[in-house]
């Protein structure tokens, strides 16, 4: 049976979490062998995304996508991500096909549009 | 001309309107060969519509596969465009297609398009009113037993395995041996009933020359004023294949809700449960029996369950199912043909032996059967037909010794004589339905042993001219029983009156 990446996740944190820090570097070597061995190299970016989604939810965080058409001064990135709490994952993206307007996706599962792309694509639906 | 078009722009700018709102959303992680797997949107129903964002347009998919942490959906749309990382965005609608009386004389899509290139079905799609695919079928309480007929103008069928209105019964046969002629002919006889039915052909992973043929021959009889084509060819995707039967089920109960009565043949069923397969094995479903998914039974009984004949409280609509399965060198206990068989009313065999005999329709009596049929049988068929079944097993136990005939005694004889007779008569080409008063008149001529003196060569003649005969001569007798539907003692002197004089004619 293949292991999935939240099941790599899920050993791989547990792992840690009953060891020493002195042990830790030790236990990361051995994981990578193991999905080595498992020919599952490939999925290295999938396995760390969901190392990464797991500890964020383990304290109640979210992973927050904040997209907007155009860059944006330090100053007003800095205060949308004071809508969210210090455990959420805040994420910037610029996307010049937006044309204007912002759009917020958390967790990949949903999402607040309010860009002119979607507002066009609507009205000539 | 431009500037009507630029103030209708502004009129619907002006009337815009988007609130803010949170919406649920996914991404494709996986996409191929007509299905995708989608991680996010963990609310989605089973069966929702969703929509997939790619650079060519939006694509629909409909949720399949509920699993704890992605979605498994199927692609109605071109599948090549949809890409890893697409956005997919659920609708909240489980799957429907828009019904209407529109659709009546034209060929459809299961999705409800238009593919018979006379244009759009409707004015304003927006208008039309939507009927879902998956539907649950009518409780006990709204349904009623079958006691009205339909003819399918087959005189061995309407004799001896006589379907109702809102009944279920299976075509089944091996390869060409005359299932889809069957379901022509019943929706050609239509023309014929008073209370005429509007009739769904779903063709399900059928050659797109065959639907193309089966439309002309309808159009060219002036069957395709009341008939509806449901189309998923077999170059259709699996996904449409999967929808056509579900879509042509949708589109009849639309009539039935009304109280019309419909019929809708499922040609076949046999390809539907191929398409099903192939989709479940590609969501990755555990394969069971001959790799059919586990619910390959309840796919079907759903679907055949929706078949029904509604009491006068909830409109006295019927829906009638004639179900097509084809057999593999008459291997009727395979597993599909077993589940069908066990789902439905009866069933109408056909065999390739008896088509290659040149029987035609190749019923075989014996393997035929309607469970509920003879409740709604007509009463001047049931009159005429009673003895038929047990004429023709006499016969087919003394068929072997035919070729011993001279050795017979003589009641053994003419048992054979009248099987062979009978046989002949209930020879019958494809498309030449006829009305049930004629097949009273035919039935009761033969079963009268008026024809038994008529060489078996000349008994196809002797039908025809006694029908034309009749028609001009003495057409009240077809009227009356048309109107009363049942030959009383008058009706039957006149009858008995006109084949005497006819045979007197026919054999000078």
């Amino acid at each position: 049976m293949k292991y999935t990446p939240r099941i790599y996740a899920k050993a791989l944190i547990e792992s840690l979490a009953g060891a020493s820090a002195a042990a830790h570097e030790g236990i990361i070597k051995r994981f990578f062998a193991a999905v080595r061995r498992r020919g599952d190299v490939r999925r290295v970016p999938e396995i760390i995304e969901a190392v990464r989604e797991t500890l964020r939810r383990r304290v109640g965080g979210r992973l927050v996508e904040i997209a907007f058409a155009r860059r944006h001064k330090k100053s007003i990135l800095d205060s949308f991500r004071t809508l969210f709490t210090k455990h959420d994952e805040v994420v910037f993206r610029t996307e010049p096909e937006l044309a204007a307007g912002v759009r917020i996706t958390i967790d990949g599962e949903r999402e607040f549009d309010q860009t002119a792309a979607r507002r066009i694509k609507k009205l000539f639906r | 001309m431009q500037y009507d078009l630029v103030e209708k722009l502004k009129k619907e700018i002006a009337g815009f309107r988007d609130e803010p709102s949170l919406e649920a959303v996914g991404t494709v992680v996986e996409a191929g060969d007509g299905i995708t797997k989608i991680s996010g949107l963990s609310k989605a129903q089973s069966q929702e519509l969703l929509v997939v964002e790619t650079p060519d347009g939006d694509i629909f998919a409909v949720a399949f596969n509920l699993e704890e942490h992605f979605i498994g959906a199927v692609l109605l749309g071109e599948p090549t465009a949809v890409r890893v990382g697409a956005k997919v965005r659920g609708t909240g609608a489980i799957l429907s297609i828009p019904v209407g009386k529109e659709m009546i004389g034209r060929a459809v899509s299961p999705l409800g398009v238009a593919v018979d290139g006379k244009g759009a079905l409707f004015k304003d799609i927006d208008d039309a009113e939507t009927a879902p695919l998956e539907r649950k079928a009518p409780s006990v309480v709204a349904r009623e037993s079958v006691n009205v007929p339909l003819h399918t103008g087959i005189k061995a069928i309407d004799a001896m395995i006589p379907i109702g209105r809102g009944q279920r019964e299976l075509i089944i046969g091996d390869r060409q041996t005359g299932k889809t002629a069957i379901a022509i002919d019943t929706i050609l006889n239509q023309k014929n009933e008073s209370n005429r039915p509007i009739c769904i052909y779903v063709a399900i992973g059928q050659k797109s020359a065959k639907i193309a043929r089966i439309i002309r021959v309808l159009e060219e009889a002036d069957a395709l004023k009341y008939t509806i084509v449901v189309s998923a060819p077999a170059s259709a995707p699996a996904a449409l294949q999967y929808l056509a039967p579900f879509a042509g089920c949708a589109i009849g109960e639309y009539f039935m809700d009304q109280g019309k009565d419909v019929l809708v043949v499922y040609d076949d069923l046999s390809k539907h449960a191929d398409a099903y397969r192939e989709l479940s094995l590609l969501l990755r479903r555990p394969p069971g029996r001959e790799a059919y998914p586990g619910d390959i039974f309840f796919l079907h009984s759903r679907l055949l369950e929706r078949a029904a004949r509604l009491s006068r409280e909830f409109g006295g609509g019927s829906l009638t199912a004639l179900p097509i399965i084809e057999t593999k060198l008459g291997d009727i206990s395979a597993y599909v043909p077993t589940n069908v068989i066990s789902i439905t009313d009866g069933q109408i065999y056909l065999e390739s032996d008896l088509f290659t005999k040149g029987l035609r329709p190749a019923v075989n009596v014996g393997l035929s059967v309607s469970r509920v049929g003879s409740a709604a049988q007509t009463k001047a068929i049931k009159k005429v037909a009673g003895r038929l079944r047990l004429e023709l097993a006499q016969f087919r136990e003394l068929e072997a010794f035919v070729q011993f005939a001279s050795d017979l005694d003589d009641a053994t004889k003419a048992k054979i004589h009248r099987g062979q007779i009978l046989t002949e008569v209930l020879k019958q080409s494809d498309l030449q339905p006829l009305a049930f008063e004629r097949e009273a008149v035919i039935l009761f001529a033969a079963l009268g042993g008026y024809v038994d003196e008529i060489p078996r060569p000349r008994i196809k003649e002797f039908e025809a001219g006694l029908l034309q005969y009749i028609e001009s001569m003495q057409g009240d007798i077809f009227t009356k029983i048309a109107s009363t539907r049942m030959i009383d003692d008058e009706t039957e002197a006149a009858l008995v009156g006109a084949i005497k004089s006819f045979i007197e004619v026919f054999t000078k």
